[in-house]
């Protein structure tokens, strides 16, 4: 569950994590839910199927890039088609939170700081934000163990190279989609 | 349960003729474990030890013996960097050898990924320049 990567890596995680990557594009287009970010899930009121897939290919590539040359820096030996496939899969849990954009009708991203208690009130956006959170929890804890066995790190060398690497990857993904979007 | 218990569970067994199935699987079970433990102290006995028992150090070859004419050679000699390995590490290597050092093939064979397998091997690497420095 949080380590498929001992398993499956390579053109196979690629092909799979493909899978999973199209069906969040699409369900998050119905269901509202826009990944703008290597990091970032949010429900907003309005998704369109070109938007929802350059988003997610800007997260993805930024996410790809900035992590294999994380690696390139402090490892050597490893294998590109490694990081494309087992970061490509670790999105995966992602599409939980499209799924659960589909039960988040009541409250939209816009009115909550007008009133930051309502979200507080409904039951259902509470269960929602567990789910995601766990849903985040796992997304990352794919990545870091994708980037592990990939580049083959370990120790506080890996740690800090993947916090690094993350944060990174976001910042890039959002600039990116500043200037394009 | 310790072996000799389990010989003894097994012999009563073996007088009573009218037992409930449950005791006859709890025999198959015992009989499994014995024979399990049996090729594990044949195994254990054909290992040649890389480590003292007392002091964990590395042990050294003192003496070898001809079988044929009983010459008996006597010195201290190092072990073979690949006796250092454990059996794991010695059976990976193995296999890699048998697959012509295909780590793709090595990888279908264990169901393991390419990254994993190759993972695996470098930690091989690592440990035996370790033991050569």
């Amino acid at each position: 569950m949080f380590n498929p990567f001992t398993r499956i890596a390579g053109w196979q995680a690629f092909g799979l994590g493909l899978v999973f990557v199209v069906f969040m594009g699409v369900i998050g287009t119905y269901s509202n839910v826009s990944f703008n970010g290597a990091l970032d899930a949010h429900f907003v009121q309005h998704m369109t199927f070109i938007s929802s897939f350059t988003l997610l290919t800007i997260d993805l590539t930024s996410l790809i890039l900035v992590m294999w040359i994380t690696g390139l820096i402090i490892s050597k030996g490893f294998r590109f088609i490694d990081i494309l496939g087992t970061m490509t899969l670790a999105k995966a849990p992602l599409l939980i939170i499209a799924f659960a954009g589909y039960f988040n009708k009541t409250i939209f991203q816009n009115t909550i700081p007008a009133n930051p208690f309502e979200m507080f009130q409904s039951v259902t956006f509470i269960v929602i934000m567990i789910i995601s959170l766990f849903s985040m929890i796992w997304n990352i804890t794919l990545m870091y163990n994708a980037f592990k066995i990939s580049c083959d790190v370990k120790g506080s060398k890996l740690t800090i190279a993947f916090i690094i690497a993350l944060v990174v990857s976001e910042a890039v993904s959002q600039i990116v989609i500043y200037k394009l979007m | 349960m310790s072996f000799n218990e389990s010989h003894q569970v097994v012999r009563l067994n073996k007088t009573n003729t009218y037992y409930s199935t449950q005791t006859k699987y709890y025999s198959i079970l015992l009989s499994y474990i014995q024979y399990i433990h049996y090729f594990c102290i044949i195994k254990l006995k054909h290992m040649l030890p890389a480590n003292c028992p007392s002091c964990h150090s590395t042990l050294k070859v003192k003496c070898l013996k001809c079988e044929n004419c009983q010459t008996e050679v006597t010195g201290l000699y190092d072990l073979p960097a690949l006796a250092l390995l454990s059996t794991e590490d010695q059976q990976f290597i193995l296999r890699f050898v048998i697959n012509s050092g295909s780590l793709k093939e090595m990888a279908s064979e264990l169901k393991l990924s390419y990254p994993t397998v190759r993972n695996m091997l470098n930690e091989i690497i690592n440990k035996i320049k370790k033991d050569e420095e």
